[in-house]
């Protein structure tokens, strides 16, 4: 059973559709990125998985449960969304007892400071909220939806205002807790990040799905892009002429020759090369990033 | 769903009492009705002799009643500005369990306060000199009661602003302007109107010995009361139930 199983969701604000009938399903366990830029629906989609907003139409199962029943499933599940939202006149250890009290907890100081260790704010407490940094309220943000040890996470830009440091800490205490068994749905615009520690994206743009599926699978989808440097200049164009005769496309730049749409083509072409009497310096196969892939994805 | 109901009341109610608890603003409310309170204790034991002992409490009533209305909706309409209601709903997914747990913690903190504001009056009844002896320990309680009552009413009122408006500024501005200047506007253009307005009868559950409102009863300010309170209470939860949270 997938831990969100999301069938034809729409949201439609004033007739204008903000979400057009989205499908996926997110596997147990994995730690999935939901990309797309802004606007394209995302929070709109994690909002409606919370309960806090009706969708127009379609359904949802979240860690098997109905989406029209948030109270059978939102005690499994920890969330920060739209950033996080304190009591500012509180202290951060108020406030998660707050939040202790509320969700019909036994109040217990231990695990709050606990959690407030685990996000890196040991010894911060006591402090109210209203003088803490963006990055400290991210962090609590963070330590809130991990209190009640949820089954599933639901993570809007999490890394928001944190330094690079930070950034770090919280993508590793995030894998750790995949680790764990935790299934993390994740959305940010630092795709670069979502590629470090995602196993499983779906990528959403102007409201609807534009891909979903496994790191790797979204990778293999791509077409690589072969580079080569021969070991003396005047032969670039004899291997211009190699890479034509086979169908690639191609393009020089600098002493470099790079072929197009290949896959996993690197050894026959250097077999080629050599065939011809040509040394290569220099040879490697490039894969796009997740951001490449997503504004290739965007452009289409 | 009733015990899902009252618990989920009890646990949000219990949340919001650590919220009023904190010092700045339980001390800021208490200095603030101590310095009234007694004011209004020593005008009211120099100006008049005939009078029950809790006669500078009566008086300090209305102005409870405005710290009341602003209390209870900054109480409910700060979760919608500060974004904290999603967090709440997170926890707590029941939007008629927090709207009750709100009026609950709401109705906890003006039991307080007002437990609070008759000791004070009968601390400052004593140091003036009155006696106990003339006085019913049954007649105290019951003013007591009916200031508790007139006050948890005029705190529904603020709170249903807060779900209403979502905003407290709004909603506070909106609680003042009707019950200090809409309602002495129109009880002044016409006395007639005045025993069906929902502050003036909030009130007058409120002060045993308010003057010039003889023809309103206990028992028909408690029923135009509670005939405010549920069309309040009925507006506030549709609009709450219906929207969306941020």
């Amino acid at each position: 059973m997938p831990a969100l199983s999301i069938h034809s969701l729409t949201k439609k604000y004033d007739s204008h559709p903000r979400v057009v009938a989205i499908s996926f399903d997110v596997p147990r366990g994995v730690i999935c990125g939901f990309v797309g830029p802004n606007g394209s629906g995302k929070t709109t989609t994690m909002r409606m998985l919370l309960g806090l907003v009706k969708p127009s139409s379609g359904s949802a199962e979240i860690l098997g449960c109905p989406l029209t029943e948030p109270s059978s499933y939102l005690a499994k599940v920890g969330a920060m969304i739209e950033g996080p939202a304190f009591y500012p006149k509180l202290s951060a250890h108020k406030n998660l007892q707050y939040l202790q009290r509320v969700s019909g907890a036994r109040v217990d100081h231990g695990s709050i400071e606990e959690a407030l260790a685990r996000v890196g704010l040991a010894g911060r407490g006591q402090e109210n909220y209203r003088g803490f940094s963006l990055g400290m309220k991210q962090r609590l943000g963070i330590a809130a939806a991990l209190m009640s040890a949820p089954e599933l996470l639901i993570l809007d830009e999490p890394t928001n205002g944190l330094d690079p440091v930070g950034a770090r800490e919280i993508r590793e205490l995030i894998i750790e807790l995949a680790q764990q068994g935790f299934t993390i749905f994740i959305s940010s615009h630092l795709l670069e990040e979502l590629e470090l520690m995602c196993d499983y994206f779906v990528m959403i743009d102007a409201g609807r799905i534009a891909f979903v599926g496994s790191a790797r699978t979204l990778r293999s989808t791509q077409e690589q892009t072969l580079v080569v440097q021969p070991e003396y200049d005047v032969d670039l164009s004899l291997l211009v002429h190699l890479a034509l005769n086979q169908g690639y496309l191609t393009r020089v730049e600098n002493e470099y020759l790079q072929i197009f749409q290949t896959r996993d083509q690197g050894a026959e072409f250097n077999r080629l090369a050599s065939e011809a009497g040509i040394t290569l310096k220099h040879l490697q196969i490039t894969t796009p990033s997740l951001a490449q892939i997503f504004f290739k994805a965007q452009r289409e | 769903m009733s015990g899902l109901l009252f618990s989920i009341s009890w646990r949000v109610a219990r949340g919001d009492l650590l919220k009023l608890r904190q010092p700045r603003l339980l001390v800021g409310v208490l200095v603030t009705l101590t310095i009234f309170t007694a004011a209004m204790n020593y005008v009211s034991f120099h100006k008049r002799s005939d009078q029950s002992l809790l006669a500078g409490y009566e008086l300090s009533l209305s102005f409870f009643g405005v710290l009341v209305i602003c209390l209870c909706a900054s109480l409910t309409a700060q979760d919608f500005s500060q974004g904290t209601l999603r967090n709440l709903y997170l926890r707590a997914p029941h939007r008629l369990g927090i709207m009750c747990g709100k009026f609950l913690a709401a109705a906890l903190f003006i039991f307080t306060l007002n437990v609070y504001l008759v000791a004070l009056s009968l601390i400052c009844a004593h140091l003036h000199g009155e006696s106990f002896a003339n006085h019913s320990l049954a007649a105290i309680a019951q003013e007591a009661l009916r200031g508790f009552l007139g006050n948890c009413a005029l705190g529904v009122i603020g709170g249903a602003l807060g779900f209403i408006f979502a905003s407290a500024v709004i909603a506070i501005g909106v609680g003042l302007l009707w019950s200090l200047v809409i309602e002495s506007v129109l009880t002044a253009s016409e006395p007639r109107i005045a025993p069906w307005l929902p502050i003036v009868n909030c009130i007058n559950l409120a002060q045993s010995s308010q003057k010039g409102l003889a023809h309103m009863t206990l028992v028909h300010s408690a029923s135009v009361t509670a005939g405010y309170l549920a069309l309040i209470l009925a507006i506030g939860f549709v609009i709450f139930s219906r929207s969306e949270i941020s």
